[in-house]
């Protein structure tokens, strides 16, 4: 039978050696045993050694001694002193000062012999399993951090490959976008009605592009700036007062309304004012556009079960198709019919409202009814 | 002739410079175009412009270090007004380096271009500020910009403002602050004198310098300095305001009374 690992004997008396050797033979591992203390520890360095147990007094060097230099050379190895009872004392001191693992008196119990062995090797096992899990745990660790560096840097490329190519696209939209303006406001003279409408189509459409590129530059700055927001304690009915306002003539225009309903006893939450106020402001913005009659309700309630705060843009517009719903949030996924397109959006919107709601550790989703209107909540937990 | 204003306007971009010359012509002003910074210096040996208007990204010499040229280390200031164009982008961090009168960032809308240039000819001739703006006419409630990077200290008096019916923006840098302005069109602002990235005496001396920010009403607040320090440094640069604690109760007292007085 080959045998994978080793108990190594080191004794001076040869019959002892041999009497071992018999007694192990039918074991499941294999036994080295030998008079020579250098021969022993070739065979611990060359050898799957597991468990060494060495005699205690022999004339040229101390069981003690030897398992000290056993553990020098491998220390995970297991070590027996094999001891008469006139040594117990050097077996204690070796014990005590961690040099060996247990001690056999002399002579021996072979039952008891063999159980010692067999569990030396099990904790032996079990010790060299556990430092290779750490050994792995630390691997897995560094990969991780790697891989964390590596996701880092890659955002971080593309932000400035972003902040660069939106820089290299504003140039020449700028002078497009001049060129546009000086003659749609007649000052290289007088445009006919056709010329108009052409030409503000141009415009709109270059304004657009302008909005586009703003929304990529500010969705990369989100996604690539891993490190948390700089976050206060802020009244979330104070934000959404304040962006209502701002839009109320936007939607007086129209001959929309726009109304608030605050909640009561709403808690202060932890988020970045000016996000929030930039998500509120995408929601608000949308719920006008996309509502030709009736109007928009923004409201705000606590949910002091689930610790949440819980904002509601609800508006009476053509509400959005079930197979929409899911895809809302995605980059690009403007909505597809003709006069939605129309409203000149640049299919960035949501996707920066989702990323801003994310990096609070919040949740935003979307009901809606088609022709009867649709609702967008935003929950933020408050800590 | 010889009484028209005179810009000098500096960019690389050929179809620009002669669509903004063809527009500020039209608007009464001499223009002289440069298109790097170098050609730039060499007009200023013929002109003194009233204006200057200023790319960043050109070859040869850019708008930064064009503006090193013509800054003025004794006066802390460019020697003459400068406009700046810039891409959005890295607004923030020109608003830091650079001293000067104001920034477009491309792509603009004309008459936002033509009023700028108008405000700070008019302002640098020693005009009055500009009017308030209109977005902030029609707010029932005051608006308050809270320049403060640190988040306790913002915090608190976020809510004391609130809790007395204010609106409060809190910009956390005083890089920030300009932008923030431009956007939100506060009635009052209120600037700590020890922000890290730009000292609060430094950032209202820019913003009293733009046109477009130096009509509002600015508050510089500290715990650290005495009141006669605070004093020097207001009148230098012509704040409204200051003073000498960061304790909410004080700076709401002193901004309701500055915008009683208003």
């Amino acid at each position: 039978m080959k045998k994978d690992c080793f108990l190594l004997v080191l004794d001076d008396e040869v019959n002892i050696l041999n009497a071992l050797k018999r007694e192990f033979a039918g074991e499941p591992y294999g036994i080295f045993a030998t008079a020579d203390s250098e021969e022993a520890l070739k065979v611990l360095k060359r050898e799957n050694v597991k468990v060494v147990m060495s005699d205690q007094r022999m004339p040229d060097i101390t069981g003690v001694e030897f398992l000290k230099k056993v553990k020098d050379l491998q220390p995970s190895t297991m070590r027996i002193l094999f001891t008469g009872y006139a040594d117990i004392h050097a077996a204690e001191e070796a014990i005590n000062q961690g040099e060996v693992y247990r001690f056999v008196n002399k002579p021996w119990d072979s039952e008891e012999l063999k159980r010692i062995v067999r569990d030396s090797i099990r904790r032996f096992d079990l010790s060299e399993e556990n430092r290779n899990l750490s050994v792995l745990l630390a691997e897995k660790n560094r990969f991780l951090e790697k891989a964390k560096a590596e996701l880092e840097r890659m955002y971080k490329i593309q932000a400035e490959f972003t902040s660069t190519v939106s820089h290299e696209l504003r140039t020449p939209l700028s002078a497009i976008k001049m060129a546009v303006d000086l003659i749609l406001k007649g000052m290289v003279g007088e445009l006919n009605e056709a010329q108009k409408k052409y030409l503000g189509m141009a415009k709109g459409n270059v304004d657009r592009l302008k909005r586009l590129i703003d929304d990529v530059l500010d969705l990369t700055k989100l996604e690539s700036d891993i490190r948390q927001l700089a976050m206060g304690k802020a009244d979330i009915n104070q934000i959404v007062r304040e962006v209502a306002e701002s839009h109320q003539h936007v939607a007086e225009e129209k001959g929309l309304f726009l109304k608030t309903e605050f909640g009561v006893g709403l808690p202060e939450v932890v988020l970045n004012a000016d996000k929030i106020n930039q998500l509120l402001s995408n929601l608000i913005s949308n719920a006008i556009k996309f509502t030709e009659t009736g109007g928009v309700t923004v409201s705000s309630v606590f949910d002091a079960d689930a610790k949440q705060v819980r904002i509601c843009v609800r508006d009476t517009g053509h509400g959005i198709s079930g197979e929409d719903l899911p895809e809302l949030f995605q980059k690009f996924r403007q909505l597809g019919n003709a006069a939605e397109r129309k409203a000149g959006g640049t299919g960035l919107g949501l996707a920066i409202c989702k990323e801003i709601v994310s990096r609070h550790n919040g949740r935003i989703w979307a009901e809606s009814e088609t022709g009867k209107g649709s609702s967008f909540f935003v929950e933020l937990p408050v800590s | 002739m010889t009484d028209k204003r005179k810009i000098l306007l500096i960019d690389d971009e050929h179809d620009l410079v002669e669509m903004v010359r063809e527009i500020l012509t039209n608007c009464g002003y001499e223009v002289i175009a440069a298109y790097n910074g170098e050609e730039g210096l060499q007009k200023l040996e013929s002109v003194s412009p009233d204006l200057i208007i200023l790319d960043m990204n050109m070859p040869k010499m850019g708008g930064i270090a064009f503006y090193d040229c013509i800054y003025n280390q004794l006066e802390g200031k460019s020697r003459y007004p400068v406009l700046v164009l810039t891409a959005r982008a890295n607004l923030e961090q020109l608003f830091k380096d650079l001293n000067v009168d104001g920034f477009m960032t491309k792509p603009f809308e004309i008459d936002d271009l033509v009023n700028e240039v108008e405000m700070i000819i008019v302002k640098r001739s020693g005009g009055k500020p500009v009017a308030r703006p209109v977005a902030a006419a029609k707010r029932k409630q005051k608006k308050i910009l809270l320049i403060e990077d640190d988040a306790t200290i913002s915090g608190r008096l976020a809510t004391a403002f609130v809790n007395a019916d204010y609106i409060v923006d809190a910009a956390k840098s005083g890089a920030s602050a300009f932008e923030m302005i431009v956007d939100g069109q506060p009635d009052l602002v209120l600037i700590k004198l020890g922000l890290v990235d730009i000292p609060g005496d430094v950032l209202a001396g820019k913003l009293k310098r733009i046109p477009k920010t130096s009509g509002i009403p600015m508050i510089l607040y500290s715990g650290a300095v005495n009141l006669a320090v605070l004093r020097r440094l207001c009148e230098k640069t012509g704040l409204e305001g200051f003073v000498e604690s960061s304790e909410p109760c004080i700076l709401l007292k002193e901004a309701e009374t500055l915008l009683a007085r208003k």
